[in-house]
């Protein structure tokens, strides 16, 4: 193998496959990352079995070949190297590869590519189902962080994917608050289809599809083991969760007694403000909500109490439909809840105090958050 | 200087259950398992005690050393409010007051304008005739004296009656109180030390004290030859502990052989934190972190613990996490002896809702066995592991548990 590439190309290259490398295996394969040609193009690959990214660089190949090279020291030295070109030549006896950048000039041991597990590719076939590559990663920043993070419940720990005709439905939940979101699809899909994705895996496909444009082709291999994501320049390929997703739609409430509506930007400095306090104290943050009169708008007021620190109130306008009520959250939820929010106003619905929260953004219909409250004395 | 009462209710359980049937009083009769049950003795009563009976015998022994031997099951809640009543009188003669356990306490006699023996006495009278419960006390400098006390106090009473006994080691007096006791009368010398100490020809305490300190110093590391001089010498500094809130809670099952079904230990797993949600929902408690506990003989251990995503007294709860661990920690292969259960990071945390609770349960709600034989097996084994630290379970108390309730099938 012989090639050359430009260095700012392979550190972005490697900083896209970086994230599937094995952090401790017993497998020292896994700590490495795999180069090869392919079809002239340089395909970095990187997996720890459970979530494998593969990613393809333009580069000058003078010979065919393939080597794997521990993750960190090729990372490191990569992202030291100038802003050149550089040089990467494969000894095939000592599987170790020469790499020159300017006046820079290293060998690094490698281990065979042979050892390197198969990462599955697209299918000839037609993809299941198609994404722009935007509207696939704000649905993904808005729901993800929602999934469990702990595995005793290892299904809640993934991102239910439903495809149905025309639109995909991704909800992820940890069992105290709930995100879904809809998105339209450019292509019905030939038959619905419920897959549960490791949320981490989502996370780092948006992360690594951030600069691209175009489409996400997903596809799943024959045994429906795995999916594979796939645009111009980089696959990611992932295990899916076994077992069934709780029942969504029991949980999203189909009716409320009071509708707030606020601007979102000054609730969510209100909310920060609160949480000064809030952290101190069990992160309980309580909202009181009333309705307004003829002559005053309804308001919501906000308020965190720790006993050892001390306490705040504060209050926000917004259009109080219904009576009033009131309910205290968990700030950190409220505040990830705020966050996916991307309009300027946002619907709160709500019904007692131990009835969920329900989060819309108003003019946009496709997303909505529900928080369980909390109990306090 | 400090002057510290120790108090310790006499055959606590027993008094208890003499108060509510008289006709036990003066009979030789035991609290704990039946005989057939492969139970044991938690008290026995002085008159059984006469007999050679103590806490720890097995019913079935005891029953051969005195065949008319009353058994009497035990009633954990019935005790709780005893120790508590007595805590409420200690507590409204001063403030400074430490319960060690449940029959046992510690009171601070600074506030007190008495001489100690007149409090004493007059604490006794009080307990007496307000309770019905006979409390015995030992005074001294500090709480290791104290405790010694008590129990020199009660072993002078006259075998086969409540000791009802009361113990003053006058101020600066401890070290010549100490001198002619056995090794093994201080609290912090075990059956170990002392089985050394006896082979070493070191019988009492003055000897560890005064007399024999280069052979103690020869013969125990350094730290503790120093600690075991302190003590005999009746030097004592352990601080009162006041108001004292429980860190963790664990409870734990050893099984009489060695086991390897799953289900018998799930169930055992499931029994032992509905046991603790108990116990937090009754101190309106919730945990943070749950632990989980196997031992496969008597001295190889394993334990997991890991943080809950919210804090929680539910049993359901406790037990999902539990078996998680447990799955985590055992492959199904190797026999196992004990199994427990751990939560951790106690506090009054508020409810965090979820949007797939079980019905949430309190004390009332939590499922009692329709068969009152089972009740009571159950019970045993809570009050055995409440009071002696260990516990006994058979697998066919595991078995009617798993069939009482099954959440997750």
């Amino acid at each position: 193998m012989k090639l050359t590439c430009l260095q700012d190309n392979l550190k972005r290259g490697l900083s896209i496959v970086g994230h599937a490398v094995a952090g401790k295996s017993t497998l020292p394969v896994l700590s490495n990352i795999l180069l090869a040609t392919d079809n002239g193009r340089l395909k970095l690959a990187a997996t720890n079995l459970e979530l494998g990214i593969t990613c393809w660089l333009g580069a000058k190949v003078d010979s065919e070949g393939a080597v794997t090279i521990p993750a960190k020291l090729l990372t490191d030295l990569v992202g030291s190297l100038p802003n050149d070109r550089i040089s990467l030549e494969l000894e095939p006896s000592s599987q170790s590869i020469k790499l020159t950048c300017a006046r820079y000039e290293n060998n690094i041991n490698g281990i065979s590519a042979e050892e390197f597990p198969d990462l599955p590719a697209l299918n000839q076939g037609e993809p299941i189902a198609v994404f722009a590559c935007d509207v696939l990663r704000e649905a993904i920043d808005q729901i993800a962080f929602a999934a469990a993070t702990d595995d005793s419940r290892p299904v809640l720990t993934g991102v239910l994917l439903r495809l149905r005709d025309n639109h995909a439905t991704l909800a992820s939940a940890d069992g105290y608050r709930l995100a879904q979101r809809i998105v339209p699809l450019a292509t019905a899909v030939a038959e619905p289809l419920e897959v549960i994705i490791p949320a981490r895996a989502l996370i780092e496909l948006s992360r690594i599809i951030a600069g691209s444009e175009g489409d996400v082709a997903m596809t799943m291999t024959s045994g429906g083991g795995q999916v594979l994501f796939h645009t111009e320049d980089i696959d990611l390929v992932t295990r899916v969760i076994d077992g069934k997703y709780p029942d969504i739609e029991r949980v999203i409430p189909q009716s409320y007694t009071t509708r707030t509506i606020v601007e979102t930007a000054e609730l969510v400095k209100a909310i920060r403000v609160a949480a000064l306090f809030a952290n101190s104290s069990n992160n309980i943050v309580r909202l009181t909500i009333e309705s307004g009169s003829d002559t005053a708008p309804g308001q919501i007021h906000i308020s965190a109490n720790a006993a050892e620190v001390g306490n705040n109130s504060s209050s926000v306008d917004g259009m109080v439909n219904g009576e009033g009520n009131k309910i205290a959250l968990n700030v950190r939820f409220l505040q990830e809840a705020l966050n996916a929010m991307k309009t300027n106003q946002i619907a709160i619905e709500t019904q007692t105090e131990q009835n969920p929260a329900v989060f819309r953004p108003v003019g946009i219909d496709g997303y909505v958050h529900i928080v369980m409250p909390m109990m306090v004395r | 200087m400090r002057t510290i009462m120790h108090v310790d209710l006499d055959a606590f359980f027993c008094s208890v259950e003499q108060r509510r049937n008289p006709t036990l009083v003066g009979k030789a009769f035991v609290v704990g398992g039946s005989a057939n049950d492969r139970g044991v003795v938690a008290t026995a009563s002085y008159a059984a005690r006469a007999y050679g009976i103590h806490a720890g015998t097995s019913t079935a022994k005891a029953r051969q050393l005195c065949p008319d031997i009353i058994v009497v099951k035990p009633d954990y809640t019935a005790y709780t409010e005893a120790a508590q009543e007595v805590m409420e009188v200690l507590l409204s003669e001063t403030s400074l007051v430490e319960q060690a356990s449940i029959d046992e306490a510690y009171v601070d006699l600074a506030d007190i304008e008495e001489s100690a023996d007149v409090f004493a006495r007059r604490v006794q009278l009080r307990v007496a005739t307000e309770l019905r419960l006979s409390i015995s006390c030992g005074i001294a400098g500090n709480k290791l004296v104290a405790k010694a006390a008590t129990d020199t106090g009660k072993k002078l009473a006259r075998a086969g009656k409540m000791p009802h006994a009361i113990y003053v080691v006058p101020p600066g007096g401890e070290a010549t109180f100490l001198g002619p006791l056995p090794v093994d009368t201080l609290c912090g010398i075990g059956p170990k030390t002392t089985e050394k100490l006896h082979a070493m020809g070191v019988m009492t305490l003055g000897e560890i004290g005064w007399t024999r300190c280069s052979d103690i110093r020869a013969a125990f590391l350094a730290r503790h030859a120093e600690e075991l001089i302190r003590m005999a010498r009746g030097i004592d500094e352990t601080p009162m502990v006041y108001a004292y809130t429980a860190k963790s809670l664990s409870h734990m099952t050893t099984f009489m052989r060695n086991v390897d079904d799953p289900a018998v230990i799930e169930s055992t797993l499931l029994t032992l934190s509905y046991d603790l949600a108990r116990r937090l929902q009754r101190k309106n408690m919730r945990c943070k972190v749950v632990h989980c506990q196997i031992r496969w003989d008597i001295h190889s251990s394993i334990g997991r613990q890991s943080a809950l995503s919210r804090a929680t007294n539910q049993g359901p709860e406790i037990y999902e996490r539990a078996r998680f661990l447990l799955r985590c920690l055992w492959d199904q292969r190797r026999e196992i002896r004990l199994v427990g259960v751990g939560v951790a990071q106690l506090g009054d945390y508020p409810q965090q809702l979820g949007f797939w609770d079980a019905p949430l349960q309190d004390i009332a709600t939590v499922p009692v066995p329709a068969d009152p034989a089972e009740g009571r097996a159950i019970k045993i084994i809570e009050d055995a592991e409440q009071y002696m630290g260990k516990a006994l379970s058979t697998h066919r108390m595991a078995n009617m548990v798993a069939k009482r309730w099954s959440p997750y099938q």
